[in-house]
């Protein structure tokens, strides 16, 4: 049995975390202005800056020199470089929250089958052509799968306050399994068009993101990262059991409810336009944990600014790799995710001293 | 005579299903009182704690916390009222010794208490011997390591009520001593304290009250001295025990009798 560093000072931590979050924030902007740049049509990062500072208001930096540059950049690349970040902060914030409260670190939304419940519900909606709520229309449905999913997730993997691995990996198989069979139902009743439509929503992508999605997501990603931070503190007292929690003033029934919700409205706002993108919950609060601690209340801020940058540089990666053809998003990180969470599986499993 | 009871457990039964787990439980809990339960495995020990904290449902009868009905108030408020030990010591995440105990102080973040909480937390951690533990990580401690670190959490949230159920499970003799002199010490700061403790000769020792439990049921409830009687004892627990004064320090003893090896082979 391997002890991991037992005896990490607590100022190692602290100066550590200072490091994370700086690192991270400078990564993030590098990653914007250069993602924002990159293209069939290039444009220097001063002039990306100059293009975004003028956009709100503050004359300084270089437009760019390209005549439909500026355009470019705010009706296509703009909108896209929110919606990553957008999109890694809630699968990231929805990861670690999750499992908070399945008390279990390989709980994530792809992996449990709560993003294939919601994109069932959203795959509804463009087979049956659904526009009632407009916009909102999509992610309102794939919330309600989501929080369906969650739910009976939960219902079926809990046992005595407490989520086992193998129950919990059982029922995702399970979970998906329905849930890829429905999926394929909705594929069989559309028409071509639909059709082409789903499956390339399904393999993840953020091609074509245009700001009224980004207007969609980014209050629903708000509410639930906001849900998070203040339910971190509590979070932390259900690591010590429903019981133990309940004996330090933590109402557990509610703050499931809260919770679930909170997990199904995050993997609604990055489903509803962007499709599967799996693994980005699991990879990314799990780094974090190492650097900052299993405290959710710095672990939830590391987590939504480190998703933020995964999905950045991923979808950098997605245009980028293959000239003139966009690898979808979903793929990359689960190629990535996949054998991490096999490793994590392993790890688990050595720790816990069996499949517990 | 009797200060008000701090608790109260009035014609308590329990059941699940078909198994009656407490029948026709009568208890007072009471401030400046440590009182240990004892009795043989399945006796109901753990429930009746449960009871106490708030946490079991009774089919009938009632529990009462200053008066109130337990299951009534709260969370956040019986949080402040009691603090509760359980004999596992769980925890999902790597959290460090020092995190654990922080998270007694729980139930009094955004409070005036809450200013003394690192004195707290430093002082629970000092009177339970695991200063030295402060930075491990929990999952990595002893069973015995985490029995008295999951203590200090407890000790650390200042209630006015502390059940402890088991809380020597897997500690040293010097560690069980110097818990239960803790134990004690809560109780004559005016702390009503409960322990579930097996070990005959430490409820002896240590509590002001001694309620045997056997089959669901209370079989006697009192002084140490009234209730370890030999006769009792044999019978509640199916084995011959004796109860003697230790020659020089006159502390009741309790000790089961043994059959030699060559009888058990004969």
């Amino acid at each position: 049995m391997t002890v991991v560093d037992p005896t990490i000072s607590a100022r190692f931590r602290v100066s550590a975390t200072v490091i994370l979050f700086a690192g991270l924030s400078v990564a993030l902007v590098f990653l914007a202005v250069i993602s924002a740049g990159t293209g069939q049509l290039s444009i220097p990062p001063a002039e990306v800056l100059g293009s975004f500072l003028h956009g709100i208001g503050i004359d300084a930096g270089p437009m760019p020199t390209h005549p439909s540059g500026d355009a470019a950049l705010w009706s296509i690349r703009f909108p896209r470089v929110a919606m990553a970040m957008i999109v890694g902060a809630a699968l990231a914030a929805a990861g670690a929250l999750m499992q908070g409260v399945f008390g279990n670190p390989l709980a994530e939304p792809g992996v449990i089958g709560v993003s294939s419940g919601a994109a069932v519900a959203a795959a509804g909606a463009m087979v049956f052509g659904w526009t009632a709520l407009g916009t909102w229309t999509v992610p309102a449905l794939a919330f309600v799968g989501g929080l369906i999913t969650t739910v009976a997730v939960y219902l079926l993997s809990r046992s005595d306050g407490r989520t086992e691995v193998v129950t919990l990996v059982l029922t995702g198989i399970a979970v998906n399994a329905v849930t890829g069979a429905l999926l394929a139902l909705m594929m069989f009743l559309a028409d071509q068009q639909a059709r082409e439509e789903i499956v390339f929503w399904q393999l993840g992508s953020l091609n074509g993101t245009r700001w009224a999605y980004v207007g969609v997501v980014a209050p629903l990603a708000l509410v639930g990262v906001v849900g998070c931070f203040l339910l971190s503190r509590k979070l932390d007292l259900l690591a010590l059991g429903d019981r133990s929690a309940r004996h330090l003033g933590v109402d557990v029934e509610r703050l499931r409810i809260t919770a679930i919700t909170l997990v199904a409205l995050l993997t609604a706002a990055a489903v509803a336009f962007c499709g599967i993108i799996a693994f980005v919950g699991l990879v990314v609060p799990h780094l974090m944990r190492m650097v900052v601690g299993p405290g959710h209340r710095l672990l939830m801020p590391a987590s939504v600014l480190g998703g933020a940058v995964l999905l950045l540089a991923a979808d950098l990666v997605a245009r980028t790799a293959v000239p003139y053809a966009e690898l979808p998003i979903g793929m990359l990180t689960s190629l990535i995710g996949g054998p991490m969470f096999f490793w994590l599986l392993r790890r688990t499993r050595r720790t816990a001293g069996g499949w517990a | 005579m009797s200060p008000r009871a701090a608790l109260q457990v009035i014609g308590a039964c329990v059941e699940y299903g078909p198994a009656t787990i407490l029948r026709d439980i009568d208890l007072d809990v009471r401030p400046g009182e440590l009182l240990v339960l004892v009795g043989p495995n399945g006796a109901g020990k753990s429930t009746l704690l449960g009871v106490l904290a708030g946490d079991v449902e009774l089919t009938r009868g009632r529990a009462l916390i200053d008066g109130e009905p337990i299951r009534s108030r709260r969370a956040s408020e019986l949080a402040r009222r009691r603090s509760v030990l359980l004999q596992e010591h769980r925890l999902s995440f790597p959290f460090t010794v020092t995190e654990v105990v922080a998270m007694g102080r729980a139930p009094w973040h955004g409070r005036d208490e809450s200013d003394a909480d690192e004195a707290v937390i430093a002082d629970a951690m000092r009177r339970t011997d695991v200063e030295h533990l402060s930075d491990r990580r929990f999952p990595t401690l002893s069973g015995g390591e985490k029995g008295r670190a999951s203590f200090a959490r407890v000790m650390a949230q200042e209630a006015p009520i502390v059940l402890l159920d088991e809380p020597t499970a897997a500690l040293d003799i010097a560690h069980q001593e110097a818990l239960l002199t803790e134990a004690r010490r809560l109780s004559r700061e005016g702390r009503a304290v409960v322990a579930v403790l097996h070990d005959l000769s430490l409820a002896a020792a240590y509590a002001d009250r001694v309620c045997v439990l056997a089959g669901g049921q209370v079989r006697a409830d009192g002084s140490p001295e009234d209730v370890l009687r030999p006769d009792l004892l044999s019978d509640v627990y199916g084995h011959p025990v004796d109860v003697f004064t230790h020659p020089r320090t006159g502390d009741l003893i309790v000790s089961p009798l043994r059959t030699p090896v060559e009888e058990v082979a004969r």
